[in-house]
């Protein structure tokens, strides 16, 4: 099976608007990864597509928990955070787009975006490459005497890295506030994790450098939560990194131009009834917090937020080629 | 006026701005305890204590990652990389991060770092402990990159590193630690961006900059015994490239030789060629000569090493050769 369900009681009590607001990321960040993904394939977007679908859970059941003074450092397939840090639909679209509406003026596109002001810091189309710079931003935190946390996601592949291991060791050693989210979903670009890992928990790797690991089921919002919960917490508390395995399945290819060869489109398929929408859904219904009318007005609200994002992102203008050699230096 | 090695030079310069600055804090392989490789850091974790200078385990990755992330959290962090070869595996942080945040921020951050690194051979260290670098970082945009020949200029222009708001890789030379020479008493800088005519002259100017700035003028004195007048230009920063003070030099005497130590082949001597060959076609008496090492990896036994470097008397062929001799 692609991906293991751990069964877990989540013993979390949370209000009632904190699941709402945890629907309505889930939600917005899936509806907004599918209009993507059409509008790419319909040559509309200037940006190259990596849908999250299936792994939104990782995203939204740790970046929920963050404060305005809390960095994340989002690896290419985490949109939720951006969102959840108070970026806009709309800029987040017009990025997409290539507009100048969109992120450091299309500059960069809008899954690498950064706003030092809420606290996003630009990712890199080097995979992984955030992972070292996450521990610096984390020293930074730490030398300045506050208890903000650095949030630094990546998937499994990006763990093969050589410093992948070197920021594990540094963060260990010195104690630094990082929570490390790996979202395994079975496969690094074309790549079965498997044949890339001898270990079968990439969570082991932490007790190798002396710190907590700990995997869950990342189609799970609530068990992501909960253990991110516990991470951050160490990490305010002065007590060091985490390692968080967040086990999904992917459900799309790498990005939007991949022709999938590596894998049939049953598997593909089998790997889709791995959905954090429905089995949150599912939850929020059974345990009557919210009712099907109320996840609909959710819903429908994302839906006009995300259609206008689109409108405002097709009436906006691309950059104008005056601005391609600013802020190289200060 | 005190006389100083480039060390002792270096050394100041970091204590008076660690001392001056709070976000100043130095951070490398071996700097705090064992003192640095090459001394320059000695001293500086009894006086600042180890939150301001921090031994990292063998990690040239996560160590600039760190220059960089603390950087961006507003710190003046001076990463040490104790020999520039090892650069290689801190590549992605300087090249894809450091250089490009700001870009990609659009301007919305700070990112004030310093890169300090050791380089060059003549020390026998062999084929990895004694390479040059900067062409290498030449071609990334926002990098700048600095270089020093003396002591004065040491200091001075290491206080503008650290000082200055973008990420600057500062080259220091093996061979240059022990050298002596006059540096102002007090708080003094040097400015970036500024080339420099260290010995002046009529016929031929010889551009150069780090250790081949003494080579170049050990030839210059030789050279003038057979009444050849050479100005010795000192380029100091690389990257961005004074071609102004170049231009005036080469203008003046309508010769020149670009002399550096990495080979030639690709190395910054090449840039400086083509970017002063614009301003100063019309007044070349000969075309540009350029003297750097031969093209092969650094030998270690020291026949070998010297027969790579490039001596006086490479630059002397190189002068006479402008000059038809």
């Amino acid at each position: 099976m692609p991906v293991e369900v751990l069964a877990k009681e989540n013993g979390l009590i949370l209000a009632r608007q904190d699941h709402e607001k945890i629907y309505r990321y889930l939600y917005l960040t899936r509806l907004t990864d599918e209009v993507l993904v059409k509008k790419y394939t319909q040559g509309q977007l200037q940006e190259l597509v990596h849908s999250c679908q299936g792994e939104e859970a990782v995203a939204v059941g740790s970046g929920i928990q963050l404060r305005p003074d809390d960095y994340v450092l989002p690896s290419l397939r985490a949109r939720a955070y951006f969102y959840m840090k108070g970026i806009s639909s709309r800029e987040m679209m017009a990025g997409a787009y290539g507009k100048v509406t969109g992120p450091a003026q299309g500059k960069n596109t809008s899954h690498h975006l950064g706003d030092m002001k809420r606290g996003v810091i630009c990712g890199t189309g080097i995979v992984g490459g955030s992972i070292p710079l996450a521990v610096g931003v984390a020293l930074g935190v730490k030398m300045s005497g506050r208890d903000s946390v650095v949030l630094v996601t990546f998937g499994d592949g990006a763990t093969s890295r050589g410093d992948f291991h070197e920021s594990l060791n540094l963060a260990a050693v010195w104690k630094l506030p990082v929570v490390f989210v790996c979202a395994n979903n079975g496969w690094a670009m074309g790549n079965r994790t498997s044949k890339e890992t001898a270990v079968d928990r990439i969570s082991r790797r932490a007790a190798g450098y002396g710190m907590p690991g700990e995997t869950v089921d990342g189609t799970d919002v609530l068990a992501v939560y909960e253990a991110s919960a516990q991470a951050i917490r160490r990490a305010r508390a002065g007590e060091g990194p985490t390692l968080l395995e967040c086990m999904a399945y992917r459900w799309g290819g790498h990005s939007a131009r991949d022709p999938q060869t590596y894998r049939s489109s049953e598997e593909a398929e089998e790997g889709r009834k791995y959905c954090s929408l429905a089995k949150y859904r599912t939850y929020l219904l059974n345990q009557r917090i919210l009712s099907a009318e109320d996840m609909a007005r959710i819903e429908d609200a994302v839906k006009r937020e995300v259609e206008d994002a689109v409108v405002y992102s097709e009436q906006s203008a691309y950059p104008s080629p005056e601005i391609v050699a600013t802020n190289v230096y200060a | 006026m005190t006389v100083l090695s480039v060390r002792e030079a270096l050394r100041q310069a970091l204590r008076e701005e660690l001392q001056r600055d709070p976000k100043v804090f130095l951070i490398g392989e071996d700097i705090a305890s064992y003192g640095g490789c090459y001394r320059v850091t000695e001293g500086l974790l009894a006086e600042f204590g180890e939150e301001r200078v921090r031994d990292t385990p063998l990690s040239e990755s996560v160590i600039v990652g760190c220059g960089v992330g603390a950087a961006m959290m507003g710190y003046k962090p001076v990463v040490e990389v104790m020999f520039a070869d090892f650069v290689t595996i801190g590549m992605d942080q300087l090249v894809n991060n450091a250089a490009k945040m700001r870009y990609m921020h659009d301007g919305d951050i700070e990112l004030s770092l310093v890169l300090r690194m050791p380089q060059g051979g003549g020390s026998t260290l062999g084929p990895h402990h004694s390479q040059c670098v900067e062409a290498w970082l030449l071609n990334v945009p926002g990098l700048q990159i600095v270089t020093h020949s003396n002591p004065h200029d040491a200091k001075g222009l290491l206080k503008s590193a650290i000082r200055d708001p973008n990420p600057i890789v500062f080259l220091e030379h093996k061979l240059l630690y022990n050298s002596k020479g006059e540096v102002p008493d007090g708080d003094y800088t040097v400015p970036i961006g500024k080339a420099q005519v260290v010995r002046p002259g009529k016929h031929v100017s010889i551009i150069s900059y780090s250790y081949m700035v003494t080579t170049s003028l050990a030839a210059a004195e030789l050279l003038a015994a057979e009444n050849v007048e050479a100005e010795v230009v000192d380029v100091r920063t690389l990257r961005p490239l004074d071609v102004g003070t170049l231009a005036e030099s080469v203008k003046k005497t309508g010769r020149a030789v670009v002399v550096h130590e990495a080979p030639v082949i690709g190395g910054a001597g090449g840039e400086i060629v083509s970017a002063l060959h614009r301003e100063v076609f019309d007044y070349l008496d000969a075309p540009i000569e350029r003297v750097g090492a031969l093209e092969t990896p650094v030998p270690f036994s020291q026949v070998l090493e010297q027969a790579y470097l490039p001596d006086k008397e490479r630059i002397i062929a190189a002068v006479k050769s402008t000059l038809n001799l």
